[in-house]
């Protein structure tokens, strides 16, 4: 299969209710608004749970945009495979509502249904109840933006996407 | 058991939508409270839907669940056509159903695969069962993207249907997209004769309790997609627009979400209350699975929900293979969508995977609601849950907490309860 063809479907997850958690939704509709390759669809997943496994499913590459604890400053960025991270799960499956996205890659990982999966993730400042992101992530969606669209830009080169790890200034290292 | 104290509290009950408890305090043998909480806060869609234009009623209404959306969204049409003197066309109504149907399988696979199947193979999770039951699993993911694919193909999403609305169906399925779904549903014959021959080997707890069942009741068909009357297992029928003289809401105070009852007392709404009210209706290959799994229409015991909910999902695939033939059998025609508002009520019932869905709205002069109310499955379904909490708990009061506690959770997990719907939730609370 040549790069061109390859089939790259962009995730943005997250609810919008809850702070800096809408943050991979707001970067999915700015994504939206952007020319990326034809071989590129971009889903606004919201909180799918188990349905996000279907919007990944018979893609070649996915790239799954979150909120994602790592630790960091709020606004700070990761990227990293999602087979190469330990993400904590809720095993306890409390409702369907609350499928964590930790669970369903496993699930699609265990199951084949989900092909390899890149994650960018934020790190949030604060995910209480309310519509608006924080100043520091909010300053940081123009970069999360970018690293999709770098990524992106490096499958059409070259069949296996590089980790890259973006420092807060936007550079990556 | 001398001066045994029981003191069970399920805080949250896991694998139902929504927030409930269930508290069971009992002293040598004598139960002092049990019930089942309902936490979760309300939600108030009746409140503000008030003052909301006509086709605005069905986008919100529709979000009052996330898992049965369609058919939220179906009873809020069936409502605003009843008030304003419509009647959809043959294919409206057949397009409608692939949708209806499409969310019925995806709802009833999530229950009986993803959050009943567990307490039967002795795991906390679907999780687990990757590693023990992969093919299974795989199955269950397969249908339950075929459900979801057959609402996207017909409303424009799996959930909160954007093309859902009064009279017409402001989409058409594009012809290639509906051969494809159709030859997935023959395929997901096999995947259902499956899940047939799993659920065979599962074994029910004991329990029989016998209750008055409500269901939609429709002359020409298995009563799901529109109620002509409400039908009572002991033979009753209700005007749709009566409901009010068969069943009555009442609060309790350890409950957000409210109970109901009719004359007789609590009562049953879902599929098994479907399957024993209209088993005649029901599709030969559905019949033939209920044989298989034993089930028949004087089944008393709630924990066979569950079993009803696999019945059901053949009838609803073949209805879907039906009425997708029917879609591909002719050229599909856009209708006239022109609504005229007019002053009165409307009532829409159907069939939600959990049971009757009333939707009642009255309209003023320009089409805006003046007032709602929803009545909803598992309102209905809490008042008999507790009924069989009080029948269960003194045939198993010697057991082990732990299985106690087990049995009260699958019980409520068997009504497949949607509290967030409802109010809407589950925590289990036991004391001994």
């Amino acid at each position: 299969m040549s790069n061109t063809t390859k089939r790259i479907v962009v995730l943005g997850v997250g609810s919008e209710l809850h702070g800096d958690d809408s943050v991979g939704v707001v970067v999915a509709r700015r994504l939206q608004g952007k020319s990326l390759p034809e071989n590129v669809e971009v889903v606004v997943g919201h909180t799918g749970g188990l349905n996000l496994l279907f919007d990944m499913e018979g893609a070649d590459w996915a790239i799954v945009v979150d909120a994602v604890d790592f630790g960091g400053r709020p606004g700070e960025i990761c990227v990293f495979e999602a087979e190469d991270a330990d993400l904590v799960k809720v095993s306890r499956v409390a409702s369907l509502h609350h499928v964590s996205l930790a669970d369903v890659l496993e699930l699609g990982r265990e199951t084949g249904i989900t092909p390899r999966v890149t994650v960018v993730g934020i790190q949030p400042g604060q995910l209480g109840f309310g519509q608006d992101l924080s100043a520091e992530v909010a300053q940081r969606v123009e970069a999360a933006v970018q690293a999709v669209v770098d990524l992106v830009a490096g499958a059409q080169e070259e069949p296996a996407a590089k980790r890259i790890e973006y420092s807060e200034d936007g550079t990556t290292r | 058991m001398a001066d045994r104290k029981i003191s069970i509290f399920v805080e949250e009950v896991c694998r139902v939508e929504g927030h409930g408890n269930i508290v069971l305090n009992a002293t040598d043998g004598k139960i002092e409270e049990l019930r089942l909480e309902i936490t979760e806060s309300p939600r108030l869609f009746e409140a503000f839907m008030l003052g909301r234009r006509w086709d605005e009623a069905t986008h919100i209404a529709c979000r009052i669940c996330g898992i049965c959306s369609i058919a939220h969204s179906t009873a809020s049409v069936l409502a605003i056509e009843d008030a304003f003197g419509i009647e959809p066309s043959e294919q409206t109504i057949a397009l409608r159903k692939i949708a209806y149907h499409g969310e019925m399988i995806q709802s009833h696979v999530l229950h009986f695969y993803y959050l009943a199947a567990p307490d039967f193979l002795g795991v906390p999770s679907v999780i687990p069962l990757i590693q023990s039951h992969p093919e299974e699993v795989k199955r269950a993911l397969r249908l339950k993207r075929l459900g979801n694919d057959l609402c996207k193909l017909i409303v424009g999403r799996h959930i909160h249907p954007c093309a859902y609305l009064p009279k017409c169906m402001p989409k058409l399925p594009d012809p290639a997209a509906m051969e494809a779904l159709h030859t997935r549903c023959l395929d997901a014959r096999r995947d259902l004769d499956a899940a047939v021959a799993l659920f065979s080997t599962l074994k029910l707890p004991d329990f029989d309790r016998p209750t008055e069942c409500l269901a939609s009741w429709d002359p020409d068909e298995y009563g799901m997609y529109r109620a002509v009357k409400i039908k009572s297992s002991n033979g009753d029928m209700t005007d749709t627009r009566e409901y009010k003289t068969k069943i009555r809401e009442f609060v309790v105070p350890h409950s957000h979400a409210k109970h109901a009852e009719t004359e007789n007392g609590a009562y049953m709404v879902g599929a098994l209350a479907r399957f024993k009210i209209n088993y005649d209706q029901l599709h030969p290959k559905a019949k033939e699975v209920a044989q298989a799994l034993g089930l028949t229409t004087d089944c008393t015991n709630p924990y066979a929900i569950t079993v009803a909910q696999v019945v059901e999902t053949v009838h609803s695939l073949e209805e879907t293979i039906k009425y997708l033939e029917w879609c591909l059998g002719r050229e599909l025609e856009w209708e006239d969508w022109d609504v005229k508002p007019r002053a009165g009520r409307g009532v829409g019932i159907t069939e939600a995977p959990r049971g009757l869905l009333i939707h009642d709205y009255t309209f003023d002069d320009g089409g805006k609601l003046t007032n709602v109310n929803c009545i909803i499955p598992t309102n209905q379904n809490l008042n008999n849950i507790e009924h069989d909490f009080h029948a269960l708990v003194p045939q198993i009061i010697e057991r082990p907490d732990d299985e106690i506690r087990l049995l009260l959770e699958m019980l409520v997990r068997a009504y497949d309860p949607c509290i967030s719907c409802a109010t809407h939730m589950l925590k289990v609370e036991i004391k001994r």
